[in-house]
């Protein structure tokens, strides 16, 4: 068995364009090459392969995206980006593989679905895609007492990005924050000014978690609107599951318990 | 008759709620604007799912009446006069603070506004003109909004609503004349045809004035034409349509104003135009009675508002386009009546949408039929699939019915149904099939079809790929080669592959069993299993 040269990084857009980097410039040839990224836990270590740990590294990592950007296009970029922030747990060397293929091949790479690393890059974008699509219908805001509108998540793939993007623009004025109990991360919008990311520590995970329901008048009126709306003739619990799976219930206003505290999942 | 003052706000919602389910349009979708600093709100083109009611539906709007009082006596309508309900209506302002109340919190896309009718057509008209321009000047909310056009209302406040709704629609409700004169005795075919053809002028006018922005075409639009230009009509069948669109066109030239026909159609002998027996013409499916050689409504003036008064241009008129609904089961009109009404609405109306309401009998009511087995919601269904069809895969409405065979199959989708019936176009060999062959497989849609085609420049693709590319190979396999391959052993025997495909189809499990007393196994297919998986 040939010996392999694994790089380690975290999950996080500069890790793993790191690692990309680390890769590329290694003397190895790219077939002794993988990436591995660590999401829950590190995989069960190989016996034949050196691990490389590798140290997140901004000017790497904005080296490689500008050279996507470049060198392929910038729909490789957005579709590498986005593979960058989904679930999908082999992303770091679906994301290697695909970018190898895309300098040989070029832009046309994005669409070369026969590319077994296209497929997949394509798989996981998509399911970004469609889960960032759901919620930003799913998502929900209660209005606190000082007018601040906020919602609680636990999305699959990292979509706070494209969701704060997608809120500013719509709620320019409002005061808004978008928590992912499941990252850890918050998005906060201040109204009329731009919007950032904020990682939270451990004292303020908490604090949010245990958040009761605001005493929001519309909750009512929606829950009410929610229930008279549907035709009682035409019931079809199986089809309303197909079209709003379970999983993002437990945070939708219509759907969740009245007692919200703790971790929701 | 309760007085809406002493109701609380959660009494009228739920009264104005749930007078509003019938309607089934609850799209958000058609128009793009982005939002813009110190107003509220944005509109994306595909719209958003916002939630899923009990019944499985979308619920995308704010959808309510503005009052259920009513001074109309619809059959089948549960806000007729006659019937002795709990009657509730809005102010404007307390609409325009739940709409925004909602939308902050994301629970909806915006506003669809729909009223019983209190005191007089004018007088609802003008109230809903009102909420829309309060919601959209006072409250500066850059949301979707659907607005209906009431029957009879003047036409310059059916313009002023233009002017602030994304999309208006009037509702057909019944396909036939006679159906409507039976159980909508209060409206006229002229005045749910007249609005419809003003608001298409309006758009068409506001397109022509303000580009783009003015208001977008229809999906039924594109795919008709890229359809037309890859001579789709001559490659698929010589359908009748196609003789009798060109003699209609001619006619409009001469007419001087736009036919409103739909399509040659065996109708009820009593809706048929006197000449209607002779002349297979005939486009008097969406005309006024007994006239049938001028159409019920001639060219209508445009956008008056806008040149005279210089009404607010930032939206443009209803630029997301119109939309109408039919009743499904009323009344005893034939599937192939119902598409063809709809292509009729699709082409000489430039409608977005046509939507279908399974008939729900909430009165009791000599006129109406007995549904024993419940709304027809596989037949609603069974339209649905025939409708995309027509919007996005250019079918015609005549290659998916005709006169002799004038309804949908209940245990095959339309277009299943269509491909076995037609053997001998398949199978397809997906590597070197155009867009418009390949939308004719079933299990390839639009977006597989456009995957495959840019996929297999890159090089060959298996029958792995093209199911993670999207393509259903339960259906599709029975009618494709991929690089000369088939997934099996493929057969052109119709009942064979009838019963395969119809085993697949996701029909309640009853109707299944009782059209066919035992269940097909699929996995007759040799080789079937890993690749369907």
């Amino acid at each position: 068995m040939d010996k392999k040269y694994i790089y380690r990084c975290e999950d996080s857009v500069e890790g793993i364009f790191t690692a990309v980097y680390e890769a590329w410039a290694s003397v190895h040839r790219h077939e002794e090459n993988r990436i591995e990224v660590r999401m829950k836990e590190w995989e069960e270590p190989l016996l034949f392969a050196e691990y490389i740990e590798v140290v997140p590294d901004e000017e790497k990592s904005e080296k490689v995206q500008r050279s996507v950007r470049l060198r392929v296009s910038e729909e490789a970029y957005e579709m590498v980006m986005k593979a960058v922030l989904s679930q999908e747990p082999e992303k770091g060397e679906i994301i290697y593989r695909f970018l190898i293929y895309a300098y040989r091949e070029g832009a046309q790479a994005c669409r070369s679905y026969g590319n077994p690393w296209t497929m997949k890059l394509f798989e996981a974008v998509r399911n970004f895609d469609n889960e960032s699509h759901h919620l930003k219908g799913f998502l929900r805001f209660d209005e606190q007492e000082n007018g601040l509108l906020f919602a609680r998540y636990a999305p699959k793939n990292n979509v706070l990005g494209e969701l704060m993007e997608h809120f500013s623009n719509r709620l320019n004025t409002e005061n808004f924050m978008i928590f992912d109990e499941q990252r850890r991360i918050a998005g906060i919008h201040r109204g009329g000014a731009g919007w950032f990311v904020y990682r939270l520590n451990e004292e303020e995970y908490q604090s949010l978690c245990e958040r009761s329901e605001a005493k929001d008048a519309y909750i009512n009126l929606w829950r009410i609107f929610h229930n008279r709306i549907a035709v009682a003739e035409r019931e079809n619990p199986a089809l309303q599951r197909n079209n709003l799976p379970l999983r993002f219930r437990p945070y939708m206003t219509e759907f969740r318990q009245t007692a919200q505290s703790g971790s929701l999942k | 008759m309760i007085l809406s003052e002493s109701l609380s706000m959660e009494q009228k919602l739920g009264i104005l709620a749930d007078a509003a389910k019938y309607d089934v349009a609850c799209t958000s979708s058609g128009m793009q604007r982005e939002g813009k600093s110190g107003e509220i709100g944005n509109s994306i083109a595909a719209g958003i799912c916002h939630s899923f009611s009990a019944d499985g539906r979308c619920i995308s709007l704010l959808k309510v009446l503005f009052t259920n009082e009513c001074i109309f006596d619809c059959k089948y309508c549960i806000n007729r006069a006659s019937n002795d309900v709990p009657r509730a209506s809005f102010s404007p302002r307390e609409l325009c603070e739940l709409t925004i109340g909602f939308y902050k919190r994301n629970y909806i896309e915006g506003l669809f506004l729909s009223s019983g009718i209190l005191h007089t057509p004018n007088y609802t008209m003008e109230l809903l003109c009102q909420t829309l321009r309060m919601l959209r000047e006072e409250y500066r909310f850059r949301g979707y909004i659907h607005c209906k056009a009431i029957p009879g209302a003047d036409p310059l406040l059916v313009e002023y609503a233009g002017w602030y709704a994304d999309r208006m629609s009037v509702n057909l409700e019944l396909p036939t004349n006679e159906g409507l004169r039976q159980l909508a005795p209060n409206k006229t075919r002229k005045n749910i045809l007249q609005p419809m053809r003003q608001i298409q002028s309006g758009i068409a006018e506001s397109r022509q004035e303000l580009g783009f922005m003015g208001g977008n075409r229809s999906a039924y639009w594109y795919t008709n034409r890229a359809a037309k230009q890859a001579g789709i009509e001559e490659r698929f069948g010589n359908i009748q349509n196609v003789q009798i669109e060109q003699n209609s066109s001619e006619a409009e030239e001469k007419n001087g104003s736009k036919g409103i026909g739909g399509q040659a159609v065996q109708k009820p002998a009593e809706i048929q135009g006197p000449k209607a027996e002779e002349s297979r013409t005939d486009n008097s499916l969406l005309r006024e009675q007994g006239t049938a050689e001028k159409p019920a409504v001639t060219a209508v003036q445009g956008l008056s508002l806008l040149k005279e008064v210089g009404l607010p241009t930032g939206r443009g008129f209803a630029a997301a386009g119109q939309s109408t609904q039919m009743i499904i089961g009323a009344t005893p009109e034939t599937d192939y009546q119902l598409v063809s009404v709809a292509e009729a609405l699709y082409q000489k109306f430039d409608l977005k949408r046509v939507f279908y309401s399974a008939f729900v009998k909430v009165n009791d009511d000599a006129n109406l039929p007995d549904l024993p087995g419940g709304p027809p919601l596989l037949r609603e269904h069974r339209l649905y699939q025939a409708d995309w069809l027509m919007r996005y895969y250019g079918f015609r409405a005549g290659e998916l019915l005709t006169e002799k065979r004038p309804n949908f199959n209940p245990v095959l989708d339309p277009k299943c149904d269509w491909a076995v019936h037609h053997m001998e176009l398949f199978p397809v060999e997906v590597l070197k099939a155009d867009y418009f062959l390949l939308l004719r497989v079933p299990g390839v849609g639009p977006k597989s079809a456009k995957r495959i085609i840019e996929a297999r420049r890159g090089g060959p693709l298996s029958f792995e790929d093209l199911k993670k590319i999207g393509v259903v190979l339960k259906r599709a396999g029975y009618f494709i080669t991929c690089g000369g391959r088939t997934l099996g052993h493929l057969s052109s025997n119709e009942e064979y592959i009838t019963q395969c495909l119809s085993s697949n189809e996701r029909l309640p499990k009853n109707l299944k069993e009782a059209l066919y007393g035992r269940q097909v196994s699929l996995f007759e297919f040799p080789g079937f299993e890993t690749a369907a998986g």
